[in-house]
């Protein structure tokens, strides 16, 4: 028995060592710090070494591409960027800018776009691409949603808004959240509904340390 | 004896769990089965990859990686040589870095099982590229039982398939390496 007791506190011990400590915060940021390979973010801590990814101006333009799936979702886009603009602290203003034709791509627009290519095909519903400058800043970000599925403003699966306001939150720099229980932040790390368009704690909490680690006015 | 290795065994698949759960990433993805992997996708091998070349593609409008992949083992299909090509959105050109949140992460000297398929990306039709983003890509790592096959969508966002999973094949804890081949190959070959 104590033998099985010391293996036990021994194996507790590589464990921790390995990384599964417990944590104080459940959001996560996102973290580019690699060189010489492509990467997806890494999850992260508010007060990581090496930081996250973050923007430097806070007025954050969206803009939606009306054509094919894109009709009749103006609403849900303002009302997905609104949640986060509504954070308090957190000196980020969300919006939705009006319509565009631009797709896909690094142009200085802030997009969302229904498509069937985009490298979005297959499994994939929904794809966030951010650009980055130097010191991991924010330039540019867009979305890009698989026009192959069902999208839907009613509340029946898939939810455009609580996707919307999932990939936004990408957007601002923000991984996926840690917690587990309910009720689940937008950030949980599964599509949960439309109960995904109302910010939890827990999200606001993920702004507010974004503020607080690179200050906006 | 065999209960210490039986032990040890398990402590050793823990810290395995614990040191591939932290990389992780996001976009929405719908949880794919090996069936759907291995009949959705044109090629799947096991190799190493050994560069990654970044580039603004031809319209100037997206930043596209060419990975050169040296192919050890073909499990279905054929990439024309065992030295090849493919694509995937994102890397970093001059001061300007594109990351895909929820896309592959290839790291030159490591090595992968890849599901591999010609499909539309922006500027470029039909590129070999890995269709199912972090779903599509195994981290080859060491690990109890040899050699493991681990899905980088291991904490993703996914959304259940039609029987209700969201773990990616193999879980956080992956799949030895020659069942998941021997995997593959009965899939691949309809049996």
């Amino acid at each position: 028995m104590k033998n099985n007791l010391a293996r036990l506190s021994a194996a507790t011990f590589v464990v921790a060592l390995a990384g599964v400590s417990p944590q104080s915060h459940a959001y996560r940021m996102i973290q580019n710090t690699t060189v010489g390979r492509v990467s997806a973010g890494a999850a992260v801590a508010c007060n990581a070494s090496g930081g996250f990814a973050h923007w430097a101006n806070g007025n954050i333009a969206w803009r939606l591409n009306t054509s094919g799936k894109g009709a009749g979702k103006e609403a849900a886009l303002s009302a997905a960027a609104q949640s986060w603009t509504n954070v308090s602290g957190a000196n980020h203003v969300v919006t939705n800018a009006g319509s565009t034709t631009a797709g896909f791509a690094t142009d200085g627009i802030n997009t969302v776009v229904f498509a069937k290519g985009n490298g979005c095909t297959g499994t994939c519903l929904a794809i966030t691409a951010l650009v980055l400058q130097a010191g991991q800043v924010i330039v540019e970000t867009d979305v890009s949603f698989n026009s192959r599925y069902a999208w839907n403003t009613n509340g029946s699966a898939y939810d455009f808004q609580a996707t919307c306001a999932h990939e936004m939150g990408h957007a601002l720099g923000i991984h996926h959240t840690e917690l587990t229980g309910t009720p689940r932040p937008t950030m949980y790390a599964s599509y949960f509904g439309t109960d995904g368009r109302t910010l939890e704690a827990d999200d606001a909490a993920a702004l507010q340390c974004a503020q607080s680690r690179y200050p906006l006015p | 004896m065999v209960h210490r290795r039986q032990f040890w065994s398990f402590v050793a698949m823990l810290v395995l769990v614990a040191a591939v759960a932290s990389p992780a990433s996001a976009t929405t993805l719908q949880r794919a089965g090996l069936d759907e992997l291995v009949r959705g996708n044109a090629i799947v091998v096991s190799g190493r990859a050994l560069d990654a070349r970044s580039y603004w593609n031809a319209e100037g409008t997206f930043i596209l990686t060419d990975i050169t992949f040296v192919a050890d083992t073909r499990l279905k299909g054929d990439p024309g040589q065992r030295e090849f090509r493919f694509t995937i959105l994102g890397g970093t050109v001059g001061n300007l870095t594109t990351i895909i949140v929820g896309g592959p992460e290839v790291v030159p000297g490591k090595s992968y099982v890849l599901f591999l398929n010609r499909e539309d990306l922006p500027g470029v039709d039909r590129a070999l590229t890995i269709r199912e983003l972090s779903q599509g890509i195994f981290d080859i790592v060491d690990g109890p039982g040899g050699m493991r096959a681990v899905s980088q969508a291991r904490n993703e966002r996914l959304v259940a398939d039609k029987f209700g999973k969201t773990d990616p094949v193999g879980g956080t804890a992956g799949i030895v390496l020659d069942q998941f081949s021997r995997d593959i190959r009965r899939v691949a070959s309809g049996r």
